[in-house]
C-alpha cells in the first residue's frame, strides 16, 4: 500500500536506474528539500549528476530541456506549480512540438511534470487546473493519472514509448492519497485503451445496468471512494471512467461504457467554459446520438479566481457534492 | 461566561495539529495571554494562550491529533462553571449527518417522481422498511419508458368480439365530453360487449346535456362515488388535447384501483400476438400488426397503422393516418400529428412531439419537437 507520491518517487528511481539518458531539471529539486511536493526527494543524492537545480526561469528550463531532448536525452522538467506552465507554453507549443515536423531525423521526447489543482489555500496563482489550455495541440500529449492508476509506471511508460512532448499532470491533493486497488466494495479494472494508456473503470454495484456513467480524470478520483459508496447505499449504480490519457482521449472506450448508462456526467476541476469536458461531451453526442436519455451534464469549478481563504476556496472549486447533485439531476430526467 | 479552546488553523498546509502537552493541570487558574498548551504541526510547535482569565478544563488528551476547530479545552470563568454542551465542529467536511434516518433511498425518490408513485403513502404502508427501487417499481402504475418493460399488459390474441352475446355487458364510464366521447359512443354502437352508461366532464355547462343519448352526469370527481356505488365497471379517457392531463387522469384513478378498459372499433384490426395494457382507445380503420406491444392509455385516431413488433409506451396520442413501420419503439407521452410516417427501427424518446406530415428517418431523443419544413417555398419559378 503506497501513496501516490511514493509510487511516483519509486517510478522515477526505477527510471533513473534503468535509463541513463533520463535527466531531471527543476526549481528546488535537490536534497534535502527534494522539491516543493517531495517528488524528487532522494533522487539527487542517488543520481547527483542527473538532477539539476535551476534558476526561477520556467521558459529557460524548458528551452534547455528541449535542447537535451533533441540531442538524445530524455529530460523531465518539474514545474513547481502548474500555473507557471503558461511561461513554458511558447517553448512547448512553438518549438518542442514543431521541431520533429520541421527538421529531419529529430525527436523531442520531453516530459513536463507539474502539480495542478486547488484545495490547499495556495490562492489564485498557485491553485489552478490549466491543463485545458494545452488540449488539442498537434504532437502534444497530456497524461494525468488518478489515484486508481500507477503514476510511477505511467511515467516510465512515457519515457520509454513517447518520442514527442508530454505534459504529465499530478493533482496536488493526490500526493498524500493511498493508491486505490481493486476491492470488493468498489471493483476496479485497469484497461489499456486505444491511446495505449490505461482507463480505470469502477463500478459501485454487482449486477444490473448502470444508472449513470461518470467520467473524470486525475484529482477527481479523490472524491470517488466515498461518493460511490454513498450512492450505492442510495441504490444509484455508477460506472466511473478515469482515463489517464486526457489528450488524446480514448473516446471509443468512453462511448462504449457510457452507452450502457445513457446518462453521463463529466467532472473536472478547471474553471467553467471551453473545458476538457465540453470536448468529450461533443464527441460523445456524436457517438451516442439517439442512445442518450438526457443531455450530458458537465461539472466544473466556478469561473472565477480561486480564493486563498480555505472556505471560500471550497465554495468555488468542484466538490463531491457538486458531482453528486449532477448525478441526481441526470437520473431525474424521465 | 467561560470560553471554549479550539484547535487553531496554524498554517495553510495543515488542517489538524497534535496536542503535545498541557502547561497547566486540569482545574488550574490561568490568566489572559498566558500559554496554556503546546500544539505541533508539520512545520512547528506553537503555544496556545488563554484568551480570558479563568480555570482550565482539559477536554482532549495529549498525544492525539485534532482537526482545526476541535474543542480541546475550556476556560471556566468561575471555579464551579460547567463545561457547556457543544458539538464538535468538523470544518470542510462534505458529510452532512442526517438528523433522522431516511425512509427511502434517493433512487426510490427519483423513480417515484418519475413514475408518479406516492412515496409518503408507500412508506406509511411499509413502516420500518427502507423503501427501495424494487418496491417503487412494483407499485408503479404505468410501464417504464426506458426499458419498455410491459407491466400490466394482457395478451390480445383475438379480434374484438362483435357478434351478439350480451349476457354480460361491460358498463363503461366516459371521461371527457367533447369530440372524443362521440368517437367512443360511435364505436360502442357497433360493439355489443361494452355499453356506455354515462359521461363525466369538468365543464358544468355540459351537465345534464346528452350526447348521442348518453347523459353528462357530472365532473370527474363523481367517478369515485359512482365506483363505490358499483354503477360502472371501467373507465375510458377521451382527453387528448393535453397529454399531461391525460396522464394525470389515468394515474389518479388507477392508483385508487378504478380500472380502465380498452375501446377498440369493430373495424380496427388488431392482429394475433399483440399485447396491450388498459385505457387504449383505438378508432376505426386502425391496424395493429402482429407482435405489437401497446402500453396503457394510448389514443389511436382513425387509420393509425402500427406495423409488426413495434413497441409503444403509454399515454401516447396518434393523429389520423399516422403510420409506424416495423419494429419502431415509441416511449411514453409522445404526441403524433396527422399523417406522420415513421421508418422501421426508429426509436422515439419520451414526451416528444411530432408535427403533422413529418417523415421520420432517424431516432428522436426525448423531449424533442420535430417539425419539417416541407411547406416552405424552395424556389420561385419567375
Amino acid at each position: 500500500m503506497s501513496t501516490y507520491l511514493q509510487n511516483l518517487q519509486n517510478g522515477l528511481f526505477e527510471l533513473f536506474s534503468n535509463n541513463s539518458r533520463v535527466i531531471l531539471l527543476g526549481e528546488d529539486v535537490l536534497d534535502p528539500y527534494g522539491g516543493a511536493f517531495k517528488v524528487t526527494a532522494g533522487l539527487s543524492t542517488q543520481f547527483p549528476n542527473r538532477v539539476l537545480t535551476t534558476p526561477i526561469s520556467e521558459a529557460g528550463i524548458t528551452g534547455v530541456a528541449i535542447g537535451l531532448a533533441l540531442r538524445g536525452y530524455i529530460p523531465i522538467v518539474e514545474i513547481m506549480f502548474g500555473d507557471f506552465l503558461t511561461l513554458c507554453a511558447d517553448q512547448i507549443i512553438n518549438h518542442a512540438t514543431k521541431f520533429p515536423n520541421m527538421y529531419r531525423d529529430v525527436t523531442c521526447p520531453l516530459i513536463m511534470r507539474s502539480p495542478m489543482g486547488g484545495g490547499r489555500g495556495y490562492g489564485p496563482t498557485h491553485s489552478q487546473s490549466l491543463e485545458k489550455m494545452f488540449l488539442g495541440i498537434p504532437e502534444l500529449k497530456l497524461i494525468a493519472p488518478s489515484h486508481y492508476h500507477q503514476p510511477g509506471q505511467t511515467i516510465q511508460h512515457i519515457a520509454t514509448q513517447e518520442i514527442n512532448p508530454v505534459i504529465f499532470i499530478e493533482h496536488k491533493l493526490l500526493y498524500r492519497e493511498t493508491l486505490q486497488l481493486n476491492s470488493e466494495a468498489l471493483p476496479l479494472i485497469l484497461k489499456t485503451d486505444e491511446t495505449g494508456y490505461q482507463t480505470a473503470i469502477l463500478r459501485n454495484y454487482d449486477v444490473g445496468i448502470p444508472d449513470v456513467c461518470l467520467i473524470g480524470y486525475g484529482g477527481i478520483s479523490r472524491f470517488l471512494p466515498e461518493l460511490l459508496k454513498k450512492l450505492a447505499a442510495e441504490e444509484i449504480r455508477i460506472i466511473a471512467l478515469l482515463p489517464e490519457s486526457i489528450d488524446p482521449v480514448p473516446i471509443e472506450m468512453l462511448a462504449h461504457f457510457a452507452a450502457e448508462a445513457g446518462r453521463i456526467v463529466i467532472a473536472e476541476e478547471s474553471t467553467e467554459g471551453f473545458t476538457w469536458a465540453s470536448g468529450i461531451a461533443s464527441q460523445l453526442y456524436e457517438n451516442l446520438w439517439g442512445k442518450l436519455h438526457c443531455p450530458i451534464k458537465m461539472v466544473t469549478s466556478a469561473r472565477c479566481a480561486i480564493p486563498t481563504a480555505i472556505q471560500q476556496e471550497a465554495d468555488v472549486l468542484i466538490s463531491s457534492l457538486n458531482i453528486e447533485n449532477a448525478i441526481l439531476e441526470v437520473i431525474s430526467w424521465a | 461566561m467561560g470560553m471554549i479552546i479550539k484547535m487553531p488553523l496554524l498554517n495553510i498546509n495543515d488542517e489538524s495539529a497534535t496536542l503535545v502537552r498541557w502547561l497547566h493541570s486540569d482545574g488550574a487558574r490561568v490568566s489572559q495571554n498566558e500559554p496554556i498548551c503546546v500544539v505541533e504541526t508539520t512545520k512547528s510547535a506553537v503555544d496556545i494562550c488563554a484568551e480570558i482569565d479563568g480555570f482550565l478544563r482539559q477536554l482532549a488528551p495529549v498525544g492525539s491529533t485534532y482537526i482545526t476547530g476541535y474543542a480541546i479545552g475550556f476556560i471556566a470563568s468561575s471555579i464551579d462553571e460547567l463545561v457547556p454542551n457543544f458539538e464538535h465542529i468538523e470544518p470542510y467536511s462534505n458529510n452532512i449527518v442526517e438528523s433522522t434516518s431516511p425512509k427511502w433511498t434517493k433512487k426510490a425518490q427519483i423513480l417515484a417522481n418519475r413514475l408518479g408513485v406516492d412515496l409518503i403513502a408507500l412508506a406509511a404502508a411499509h413502516p420500518g422498511v427502507l423503501i427501495g427501487e424494487e418496491l417503487v417499481k412494483s407499485v408503479a402504475p404505468s410501464i417504464e419508458s426506458e426499458s419498455l418493460r410491459a407491466v400490466n399488459l394482457t395478451a390480445v390474441t383475438h379480434l374484438p368480439i362483435t357478434h351478439a352475446n350480451d349476457t354480460h355487458q361491460e358498463r363503461v364510464l366516459i371521461l371527457g365530453g367533447s369530440g372524443g366521447a362521440a368517437l367512443v359512443l360511435d364505436i360502442l354502437s357497433d360493439v355489443l360487449t361494452q355499453q356506455a352508461i354515462g359521461i363525466l366532464d369538468n365543464n358544468p355547462k355540459l351537465f345534464n346535456t346528452t350526447l348521442m343519448g348518453v347523459p353528462v352526469i357530472g365532473g370527474f370527481d363523481l367517478a369515485i362515488q359512482l365506483w363505490q356505488e358499483k354503477k360502472f365497471d371501467t373507465l375510458i379517457s377521451t382527453v387528448v388535447k393535453d397529454i399531461a392531463d391525460r396522464v394525470s387522469i389515468f394515474e389518479r384513478f388507477t392508483q385508487i384501483g378504478i380500472p380502465f378498459t380498452n375501446i377498440i372499433a369493430a373495424n380496427a384490426n388488431v392482429r394475433r400476438d399483440c399485447r396491450m395494457g388498459t385505457g387504449n382507445l383505438i378508432v376505426h380503420g386502425s391496424y395493429i400488426a402482429t407482435g405489437v406491444t401497446l402500453g396503457n392509455n394510448n389514443f389511436l385516431a382513425a387509420g393509425t397503422y402500427i406495423e409488426h413488433h413495434s413497441i409503444i409506451g403509454s399515454h401516447c396520442t396518434f393523429g389520423p393516418r399516422t403510420s409506424l413501420s416495423g419494429r419502431v419503439k415509441v416511449a411514453d407521452r409522445v404526441k403524433f400529428g396527422t399523417h406522420v410516417a415513421v421508418e422501421p427501427f426508429i426509436e422515439i424518446g419520451t414526451e416528444s412531439v411530432i408535427a403533422s406530415g413529418v417523415v421520420l428517418t432517424s431516432h428522436i431523443p426525448s423531449y424533442s419537437i420535430v417539425k419539417n419544413a416541407s411547406n416552405s417555398v424552395i424556389r420561385h419559378a419567375r
